[in-house]
């Protein structure tokens, strides 16, 4: 990720970390959060603004100091929302209608390309992700071996993926 | 391309199976590594789904296919790699060509005389000599080499069913006439002879001979 933004400005590589970032959020708080998408904007203002200020001196990769930032921002909003929460409870988020369309979409995209695949491949998908599984207590379960099992995973994923429009 | 050590992480981390180390510094990896992060989201998004979505169409309790997996073929099957299938198809194929090289591939020849159960077959073999191969006239005589003085040899004349067996001192036996008739150009018959002393002790034997009158053109 570093070698892509090494001839950016500083401030344009931070803004690209915006995926990452989001991800780790949405993790964080839950992406059913109203604000996740505000946090994510609070850390990428606040790194910029680390970096225009010389408190980012280049020690550590840019990704670590993101990761700094965000990690710190998180444990702060989640104290801060505890607080709040004890007053009054949160409103309902708002959803995008547009967005909530295309998340729609994709699912049923997924939803449909799992359906499809071999009893095989989905056998094991269900035990891995939705039971939850171990490695070899799917291995055992299904009579193959555990390494089987990592195969099948991999393929049924790879086969997922491969069906669903980008 | 190497495979990031952190790759076989990425499941653990997504189903929350990691230790709160472990997960801090996953957390601060994939901040830094494009790849692992790649492979979580799009990892994420599936898991998301499945857990989600009515795939697994949970309310009719979901039954994955256990008979193959616990049938022996089916385990068989799951331990053999498609390296260890091209293998096994090759060291197939090797069989079979070896089979098929070391079976003779001619015509078999006919086994001798079928002895019956108080028969047994004493000296050499019995030679027919005429007719053995295609021959351009319905043959007069069939002809053999003697094998000794004092011997009677009975022979046999088939085709599609027998044509007639008659018994001789001689070493030749002149066809009858209702039998050469019986004889058609372009078809296979067999003959064959049996030698046997005085005592009635079978001393010798042909092998079932062949031949066939060339059809005129």
């Amino acid at each position: 990720m570093e070698t892509e933004k090494k001839d950016l400005p500083l401030d344009e590589a931070i803004l690209q970390y915006r995926t990452v970032i989001s991800f780790r959020v949405r993790r964080a708080l839950g992406s059913s959060t109203p604000d996740w998408e505000d946090v994510v904007d609070e850390i990428l203002m606040q790194a910029i603004e680390k970096v225009k200020s010389g408190a980012f001196r280049g020690d550590s990769t840019v990704g670590t100091f993101l990761y700094t930032i965000t990690s710190r921002r998180i444990i702060d909003h989640i104290r801060q929302k505890t607080k709040v929460l004890r007053h009054a409870p949160e409103p309902a988020p708002f959803p995008d209608p547009h967005v909530e369309a295309e998340g729609r979409e994709r699912a049923r995209q997924i939803s449909e390309a799992i359906a499809k695949l071999k009893p095989k491949f989905r056998d094991v998908l269900y035990l891995y992700y939705y039971k939850e599984l171990s490695r070899d207590e799917v291995a055992r379960e299904l009579g193959i071996s555990p390494r089987r099992v990592s195969e099948r995973v991999n393929y049924a994923i790879k086969l997922v993926k491969k069906s669903i429009k980008p | 391309m190497n495979k990031c050590r952190y790759e076989d992480l990425i499941d653990s981390y997504l189903l929350d199976k990691l230790r709160p180390e472990e997960q801090t510094d996953f957390e601060e990896h994939y901040f830094i590594c494009r790849s692992c992060f790649n492979k979580m989201s799009e990892r994420d998004e599936i898991i998301q789904v499945l857990k989600k979505e009515d795939v697994f169409d949970t309310q009719k309790e979901y039954r994955f296919e256990r008979a193959k997996a616990d049938s022996w073929l089916g385990r068989a099957a799951d331990l053999l790699t498609p390296r260890r299938w091209a293998l096994i198809g090759v060291s197939a194929a090797a069989v079979i060509l070896a089979v098929w090289l070391i079976i003779p591939r001619t015509e078999t020849r006919s086994s001798p005389f079928v002895l019956t159960g108080d028969q047994t077959v004493r000296g050499a073999a019995l030679t027919a000599l005429s007719p053995v191969a295609d021959v351009v006239e319905t043959p007069a005589a069939l002809e053999w080499k003697g094998v000794g003085n004092d011997i009677e040899y009975k022979v046999s004349l088939s085709g599609k069913s027998s044509l007639m067996s008659a018994t001789t001192k001689e070493t030749r036996l002149v066809l009858p006439d209702d039998v050469k008739t019986k004889i058609k150009p372009g078809e296979t018959y067999r003959w064959e002879v049996q030698a046997f002393k005085a005592d009635g002790t079978l001393v010798a034997v042909s092998g079932r001979v062949k031949f066939r009158v060339r059809p005129k053109s």
